[in-house]
């Protein structure tokens, strides 16, 4: 943290940049969720057997999740 | 006078009832007379003495139930579906398990101490997230790449990334040669090993990697074989 301080920048300026990367990183977090979501309903539609119903929870609570953490991102950061 | 006709009587039944089972397994299809299929229990050692199961994560599961495929004919029985062997997710399980243990040490070096400490907190709970979503990944990826054998076509069905699918098929009838490797320690003592299935068409050869039992599949696609020609000559129907 001193060193930041030595930095020729303000350091709330840098938080920034850094909650804007965090911010890009979640982001592209909760896209991949999407896919791994649809990626589960494209394979249960070619190959359906008895852990349908749980494999769509599973993803669907997946991309809730990183929904979640984004919104983290925005509040907590 | 000893009675000669007794046996014929004998005879005459077992006639009968050979003629009763044979007529049950005829159809009239238009104005030809055909034989229907046999049951698989009837012409398959494998499907008769190897026991069924219910868990959903088993990797060689015989004549699975609740069990569909979008491009399944009505008529169709799945009678195999094949996964890897379930060992083969040992190494991702591995470093998954480094991976959720890896934030205990940053008490020992603490790489991000140089943040604020809700910076900190979000970076920690999205490596977990990162985590989970990889074990997801890694499982789907596992319970979806399966091989399924039917009474008509052997199918592979492959996700290659989260948007490509890819599904070959082979009808039995075009296979020509089945061959199954095992080697290696590991494969050995698990019994997993890949089976290989050439044909003469576009699709010339199948693998089935790393598939349990695989004697037994082989066993199965052979007289999966056999029964095609058989109802080839026989001329019976589906």
């Amino acid at each position: 943290m001193e060193l930041i301080e030595l930095l020729p920048i303000d350091p709330a300026w840098l938080w920034l940049g850094l909650k804007l990367v965090y911010l890009f990183g979640v982001g592209l977090y909760v896209v991949f969720a999407i896919v791994v979501y649809r990626q589960a309903v494209m394979m249960l539609a070619a190959l359906n057997g008895a852990l349908e119903l749980p494999i769509k929870l599973v993803a669907l609570t997946h991309l809730g999740i990183a929904v979640l953490m984004f919104l983290l991102v925005v509040v907590v950061l | 006078m000893p009675d000669v006709f007794v046996a014929d009587d004998d005879k005459q039944k077992s006639e009968n009832s050979n003629q009763k089972a044979e007529s049950n397994q005829k159809v009239r299809v238009g104005e030809k007379v055909v034989m229907r299929p046999r049951d698989e229990r009837d012409y398959s050692e494998v499907l008769r003495n190897t026991p069924t199961t219910t868990n959903p994560l088993a990797a060689f599961v015989v004549r699975p139930k609740n069990l569909k495929f979008e491009t399944q004919d009505s008529e169709e029985k799945i009678l195999l579906l094949l996964r890897k062997h379930p060992i083969t997710n040992v190494p991702w399980m591995i470093w998954a398990g480094i991976a959720l243990l890896a934030p205990l040490g940053l008490s020992i070096v603490p790489l991000f101490s140089f943040m604020p400490e809700r910076f900190q907190f979000i970076t920690v709970v999205f490596w977990y997230v990162l985590v989970l979503g990889f074990i997801l990944e890694q499982f789907l990826n596992w319970y979806f790449n399966v091989y399924v054998i039917t009474d008509e076509r052997i199918l592979d069905f492959d996700f290659y990334s989260l948007i490509y699918k890819r599904v070959s098929e082979m009808r039995l009838d075009k296979i020509e040669d089945v061959t199954f490797e095992m080697s290696g320690v590991v494969r050995n003592i698990f019994n997993f090993g890949t089976v290989f299935i050439q044909s003469a068409g576009e699709a010339r050869e199948f693998e089935f990697e790393d598939t349990p039992l695989p004697q037994k599949v082989v066993k199965l696609l052979n007289e999966l074989q056999m029964e095609e020609q058989q109802e080839a000559i026989e001329g019976r129907v589906r």
